[in-house]
């Protein structure tokens, strides 16, 4: 058997296996550590953050605590439901809120969401996630440790009601990551690992026609 | 490399690779370095919610994190390549075999050599970049040099073991009893490891520990960027930067007198 063929053909079953273990670990369940639920007033031309309550004061149904400090790890899901009764723009901050109002120059009784989206167009780098959403789900994991918060900004002429339902996860390994990796990583090796596997086929075959004759 | 040498050479590394690394062993060692990573890292957030831990601290303890359990694995395939592989050479006269190559004696240790350490720590390598990629990029890409401090620091003390292992494998000459005696060395090291730990603790004196990052200098360095953590700081000892990069080329300089102590048994005084 040429070298080559055995060299390439390992180099598959390695890789194969590597992708197995990948997919056995996005495959491992996560499981919630924190859920949280209920609803925000967002009037108009203002923003709010998500569990505004004070540290220490947490009613026993609010557990995420982002308006003072929430931290996510990429071992954790952030994952929140939303209903509005009108479109908001939803961001999840990679700040803790005080530096976000330091930022703004601005008190903590002063929620400008024109100020908020203007700090925004010019530090991109501060979003972790955004969207426009009326129904939707907040879903991110970070790719490192973040100070996480969750904006809602109303910048309409209506007062808009926000309902909530999250939970963080905690996980092993990002799964969709691990997930799309083996599904590249399986085939990629099983190809490589094929004329190594065909010509120990053909040997065996071989071996065992010397054997009947 | 002179013309017509690297064949022979070849020959000997495709020999020892076989030997070392039968379907399916690298590839459960694969699995397993994948699985062990990702099953025991624990990027916990206990500390950072303070906002005081720099970004080196944080990629220093993940990076750690991620090497735990993965590191007692490669240990295990050096253990089976060096302590019981080469041994079992030794006893069952495959090295003799080796010796009928037009090789010097120092080039057949050395592929030998490539085979059972260097494609481990190939693997080893691979694999925790690859998951530390997949699982923390925003904290491992910006300090990178943090990543390679850390595995440089924490592969000498394996490399340290190996080499002990390979000057053992060369007097006993039996791959068993070579085995054993370096699974004992193993765990005695480890409990010295803890007591000089405790001593230094217990008399708030940094030189059993400086001590001690000679031998492993991933004390040392997880000593430095602890300082940066007051909270989880252990003892006064704040090592400088220059003492952790002296600590690493010491432990290293042990390593590769170990390793020439090898081939010089090898070369001159192993009478095959």
């Amino acid at each position: 058997m040429k070298r080559q063929t055995i060299l390439v053909g390992r180099l598959g079953t390695v890789i194969v296996a590597i992708g197995l273990a990948l997919l056995l670990v996005s495959l491992i369940p996560s499981y919630a550590s924190t859920t949280f639920g209920g609803s925000e007033q967002v009037p108009s031309r203002t923003f709010q953050s998500l569990g505004m309550v004070p540290f220490g004061n947490l009613p026993a149904n609010v557990t995420f605590y982002s308006g003072y400090f929430s931290i996510l790890t990429p071992q954790q899901e952030l994952n929140v439901k939303l209903t509005c009764n009108d479109s908001v723009n939803v961001y999840l901050l990679k700040k803790d809120l005080n530096s976000v109002f330091q930022a703004l120059n601005s008190s903590e009784n002063s929620h400008n969401a024109t100020l908020l989206e203007g700090y925004l167009t010019a530090n991109p780098e501060a979003i972790a996630w955004q969207g426009k959403l009326t129904d939707g789900t907040v879903d991110y994991t970070p790719t490192a440790i973040i100070n996480a918060t969750l904006i809602f900004s109303n910048p309409t002429q209506n007062t808009v009601q926000v309902q909530y339902n999250g939970k963080i996860l905690n996980l092993l390994a990002p799964a969709n990551k691990a997930r799309t990796l083996s599904f590249g990583a399986i085939p990629i090796g099983f190809v490589l690992t094929l004329p190594w596997l065909i010509d120990l086929r053909r040997r065996n075959n071989n071996k065992s026609s010397q054997l009947s004759t | 490399m002179e013309k017509g040498k690297g064949k022979p050479f070849l020959e000997v590394l495709s020999s020892a690779l076989h030997e070392d690394y039968r379907f399916p062993i690298l590839e459960i060692f694969a699995f397993l370095y994948v699985l062990g990573t990702f099953a025991l890292v624990n990027i916990g957030s206990l500390g950072f919610a303070l906002g005081s831990v720099s970004g080196e601290a944080v990629a220093f303890r993940v990076v750690t994190s991620a090497i735990g359990f993965s590191l007692f694995v490669f240990l295990i395939l050096i253990f089976k390549n060096i302590a019981f592989g080469l041994g079992s050479d030794l006893e069952k006269g495959i090295i003799q075999t080796y010796f009928s190559y037009p090789l010097k004696r120092s080039r057949i240790l050395s592929a030998k050599l490539v085979s059972a350490v260097g494609v481990s720590i190939a693997l080893f390598l691979g694999i925790q970049i690859l998951a530390l990629f997949i699982l923390a990029p925003g904290i491992v890409l910006p300090h990178m040099g943090v990543v390679l401090l850390t595995y440089t620091a924490s592969l000498s003390y394996p490399l340290i073991i190996t080499g002990v292992l390979l000057v053992m494998a060369m007097i006993f000459r039996r791959g068993a009893l070579t085995l054993v005696i370096g699974i004992v060395l193993y765990f005695v090291l480890s409990i010295v490891s803890g007591i000089v730990t405790v001593i230094s603790l217990a008399t708030n004196s940094p030189l059993p520990l400086q001590i001690l990052s000679v031998f492993s200098p991933s004390t040392i360095v997880s000593q430095y960027y602890s300082a940066t953590i007051s909270f989880f700081s252990t003892n006064s000892w704040a090592p400088t930067f220059s003492q952790v990069l002296l600590s690493i080329a010491a432990s290293y300089v042990i390593a590769a007198v170990l390793f020439s102590l090898g081939y010089y048994y090898f070369s001159r005084r192993l009478n095959l």
